[in-house]
C-alpha cells in the first residue's frame, strides 16, 4: 500500500508540474465541450428553418361541405378514428397539422350560443405546419365564422410544440461523445507517457530494479492515471452544465430545459465510471506498447467504441438496433455509458439501468486493474 | 561474510518465427545461459567477461531478479533470489548504461523517490543525501531537470540512486559503456570504493583492460558457458588477459569441432 502511494505521489507531481500537462486536465475538457456546445447553439440557432418535405396532415368527422376545400389543402380525410395518436404525432413532427370536428357538428342557427368548436392541432416549430394552420384558419374565416368557433376551448392546447424535445435530441447527439472524448485525449497522453514512456526511455527498468513489487508499481501508475480521469470528468461536467444553460438560452426553449438533481448526479456517475473504464483499456494498451507513439497510434482506435453509439444513435435504423438491445446496452463497458448519458439528456432514463451501468464499468475497471497488474508481472513486456 | 552463490543457472528464450528466420534456424528458443555456476564474495569485484551475445546481460538480469531463470538457483547470502525477488532487491544495486533515471525529474526529487520506495527512514535519507550529494559532486544541479544535465552528470545521478539504500551487492553490467574517459574513470572510482566499503561487486564486461584494473577475480563465458573461473593472476599465468583469454578460445573452436 505504502509503494502503491509513493509511485502514484510520484506520476501526480510529474503531471501537475507540467503546465501544459495541467492545462490540458483541468481547462480542456471543459474548453472542448463548452466550446462545441456554443458552436452547436450558433449553427441550432442559423438552422431553424427545416428542409422542405411532403405535407401530412388530417382531418376527422369533417361534415361534407368541408371535405372539399380541406382536401383542396391537402389536407386528408383521417384513416382511423384514434384521435389521440394523432395528436401525439403532430407534437412529434410526424404530421403537420390534425383538425378535429365534433362527432356531430351542427352548424348553428343565427342567434345560437353554444357553438360547435373546431380543434386544429399543429406544431409551431415546424413552417409547413404553420403555413398550413395559418391556410385552414383563413379557410374557415370565410366560411361563416358566426356558425361555429375554431380552437376556441380554453383546457385545449391547439400549439403543440415541443422546444425542449428538440433541444433534448439535438445535444444527447453530440454531449456524450464530446465528454467522453476530452477525458479520453488527456487520459491517453498521460497513460502512454507514464507506462510505455517509461519503457522506452529506460526508467522503467530503474524502477524494476528497486524492491518495489510489479504488481504496486502497475497498481501505483494506475491509480495516478484514474485521478486524472476524475479530475478531467470533473472539468467536463463543469462544462456541460454550463453548456446546457447556453444551448438552452440560444433554442429558446421557453424555461429551458429542466434537469434535476438526480439526471445530474447520474450523469456525473456515468461520466467518471465510463471515464474510468476508458482509463483501464488505455493503461492496458500503454503497458503493452513498445514506445509512446505505438500507444499514441493503437490507443485511438478505441475512440471507436465512444462514437459508434454516439453518431449511430442519430440514424433511425440503428436507432431501433439500439432499442432492440434493449437492457444489453448497459452491460457493455463504454457503449453503457455513453448511452446512459443520451438517456439522461433525453430525459428517459431508469435508475435500474444506470445501476447496471455502474456496475459493469466497476467490474471492468477492476479486471482492467487486474490485467495490468498480471502484465507487468510478464517479463516480455515490461523487460522490452 | 557475504556471498553470492550462482548454481546451475539456464536461461531460454522463446524465438518468435521472426526471431528464427533471422537467426537461420528452426529451434524454437535460444539457450542463452548454459547450466552456470560461480560465487563471487564481498570486498571483492568479480568479472564476467565475454564477447558480444555471451550471455553477461541474460545473466546479469536474473541476478537482479528482472528476469527468472529456467532451472538453477541464485543466493544472495542466504535469500533465494528466486522466491524472495523483493527481499533480494532491497539489498543489492543494480546499473546498467541504460537504466536511465527520469527525464522529467530533479536528482534531488529522483533521490527523495527512490528514498521512499526503499523504506528510508526521512531523517537517516536527508542525512545521507547531503554526504551522497557532496561526494558525488551533485549539489550544483540538484535541482536541475535531469533532462538538462549532460550524460556525465546523469550517469553520477543513476550511480547515487543505486546506492540509496547501502546495498551488499552492486551488480554492474557494461559499467562504462558509451561512456567518455573522465565518466569511465568516475565509474572504475566508484567500483573500487565500494569494493573497499566491503561490497560484493559483480561486473560484466568484455573490455580485458578493465577487468585487469578492477577485478579480483574473473569467469569467462562463451556461448553461454563458464569456460574459465579464477583469480586473474592464475588466468593470466604472465601473459596479458586478452592472450589468455585468446588462447582459451582457441581451445574452446577445436574442442567443438571434435
Ligand atoms: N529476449 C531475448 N529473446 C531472444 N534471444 C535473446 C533475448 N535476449 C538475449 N537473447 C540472445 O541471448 C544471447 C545472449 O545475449 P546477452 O544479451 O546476454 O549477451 P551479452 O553477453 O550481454 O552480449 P553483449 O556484449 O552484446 O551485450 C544472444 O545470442 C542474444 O541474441
Ligand atoms: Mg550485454
Amino acid at each position: 500500500m505504502r509503494d502503491i502511494i509513493t509511485v502514484a505521489k510520484k506520476e501526480l507531481k510529474t503531471f501537475f508540474s507540467d503546465k501544459v500537462i495541467l492545462f490540458q486536465m483541468i481547462f480542456l475538457p471543459f474548453v472542448i465541450i463548452f466550446g462545441y456546445s456554443s458552436l452547436m447553439s450558433g449553427i441550432a440557432k442559423a438552422n431553424t428553418e427545416p428542409e422542405k418535405k411532403e405535407v401530412k396532415a388530417y382531418y376527422m368527422n369533417a361534415p361534407e361541405s368541408f371535405k372539399d376545400p380541406l382536401e383542396n389543402l391537402k389536407i386528408k380525410v383521417a384513416p382511423d378514428n384514434n384521435e389521440e395518436k394523432y395528436i401525439k404525432d403532430v407534437k412529434n413532427k410526424e404530421l403537420d397539422l390534425f383538425v378535429i370536428f365534433p362527432e356531430n357538428f351542427k352548424e348553428a342557427q343565427p342567434g345560437q350560443t353554444d357553438l360547435s368548436n373546431i380543434d386544429i392541432y399543429y406544431n409551431s416549430e415546424e413552417s409547413s405546419s404553420i403555413e398550413l394552420f395559418s391556410g385552414v384558419t383563413a379557410l374557415f374565416t370565410t366560411m361563416q365564422p358566426q356558425i361555429f368557433t375554431v380552437n376556441a376551448s380554453p383546457d385545449k392546447t391547439y400549439d403543440l410544440v415541443d422546444k425542449d424535445a428538440a433541444f433534448r435530441d439535438l445535444i444527447s447527439s453530440f454531449v456524450p461523445l464530446m465528454a467522453f472524448f476530452a477525458v479520453f485525449m488527456i487520459c491517453m497522453t498521460l497513460a502512454a507517457n507514464s507506462i510505455a514512456g517509461d519503457k522506452e526511455n529506460g526508467f522503467l527498468n530503474t524502477l524494476l530494479v528497486s524492491p518495489i513489487r510489479r504488481k504496486d508499481l502497475a497498481i501505483g501508475k494506475s491509480v495516478s492515471i484514474l485521478i486524472v480521469a476524475i479530475i478531467a470528468s470533473l472539468s467536463t461536467f463543469v462544462g456541460i452544465i454550463l453548456s446546457l444553460r447556453k444551448l438552452s438560452d440560444a433554442i429558446n426553449s421557453g424555461e429551458g430545459v429542466k434537469y434535476g438533481v438526480s439526471e445530474y448526479l447520474v450523469l456525473l456517475m456515468a461520466l467518471v465510471t465510463g471515464a474510468f473504464t476508458l482509463a483501464a483499456v488505455l493503461l492496458i494498451v500503454s503497458t503493452l506498447a513498445k514506445n509512446v507513439k505505438q500507444a499514441t497510434t493503437v490507443a485511438p482506435i478505441f475512440l471507436f467504441f465512444l462514437m459508434i453509439p454516439s453518431l449511430l444513435s442519430t440514424i433511425p435504423t440503428f436507432e431501433s438496433f439500439i432499442k432492440a438491445l434493449g437492457r444489453k446496452n448497459y452491460i457493455i463497458p463504454v457503449w453503457n455509458s455513453v448511452r446512459l448519458f443520451q438517456d439522461v439528456l433525453k430525459l428517459d432514463f431508469s435508475m435500474l439501468n444506470a445501476l447496471i451501468t455502474f456496475v459493469s464499468n466497476i467490474i471492468a475497471v477492476l479486471l482492467g486493474a487486474l490485467l495490468i497488474g498480471h502484465l507487468f508481472n510478464k517479463e516480455k513486456i515490461v523487460n522490452g | 561474510m557475504e556471498s553470492l552463490i550462482v548454481n546451475n543457472l539456464v536461461k531460454k528464450f522463446p524465438l518468435s518465427k521472426k526471431q528464427r528466420k533471422k537467426l537461420y534456424t528452426s529451434e524454437t528458443e535460444k539457450t542463452a545461459v548454459d547450466n552456470i555456476s560461480f560465487v563471487a564474495k564481498s570486498g571483492e569485484v568479480f568479472g564476467l567477461l565475454g564477447t558480444n551475445g555471451a550471455g553477461k546481460t541474460t545473466t546479469m538480469r536474473m541476478l537482479a531478479t528482472l528476469i527468472k531463470p529456467n532451472s538453477g538457483q541464485i543466493f544472495f547470502n542466504d535469500i533465494n533470489a528466486i522466491e524472495n525477488p523483493e527481499k533480494v532487491r532491497s539489498q543489492l544495486a543494480f546499473l546498467t548504461t541504460d537504466l536511465k533515471p527520469d527525464m522529467k525529474s530533479t536528482p534531488s526529487a529522483m533521490y527523495d523517490f527512490f528514498a521512499e520506495l526503499y523504506h528510508i527512514p526521512r531523517n537517516y535519507a536527508l542525512e545521507r543525501k547531503k554526504q551522497l550529494f557532496s561526494e558525488f559532486q551533485i549539489e550544483p544541479y540538484a535541482e536541475t531537470m535531469i533532462a538538462k544535465l549532460s550524460q556525465g552528470q546523469r550517469q553520477k545521478v543513476s550511480l547515487v540512486i543505486s546506492v540509496i539504500h547501502d546495498p551488499k551487492f552492486v551488480i554492474f553490467d557494461e559499467p562504462t559503456n558509451g561512456l567518455d574517459i573522465i565518466a569511465a574513470r568516475e565509474v572504475r572510482d566508484f567500483i573500487i570504493s565500494m569494493k573497499k566499503n566491503g561490497k560484493c561487486v559483480i561486473i560484466s564486461t568484455h573490455l580485458f583492460d578493465l577487468v585487469e584494473k578492477i577485478c579480483d577475480r574473473a569467469a569467462i563465458i562463451m556461448d553461454g558457458k563458464i569456460i574459465a573461473n579464477d583469480t586473474l593472476d592464475n588466468l593470466m599465468q604472465g601473459r596479458s588477459l586478452e592472450d589468455a583469454f585468446y588462447e582459451m578460445y582457441l581451445k574452446q573452436v577445436k574442442m567443438k569441432e571434435v
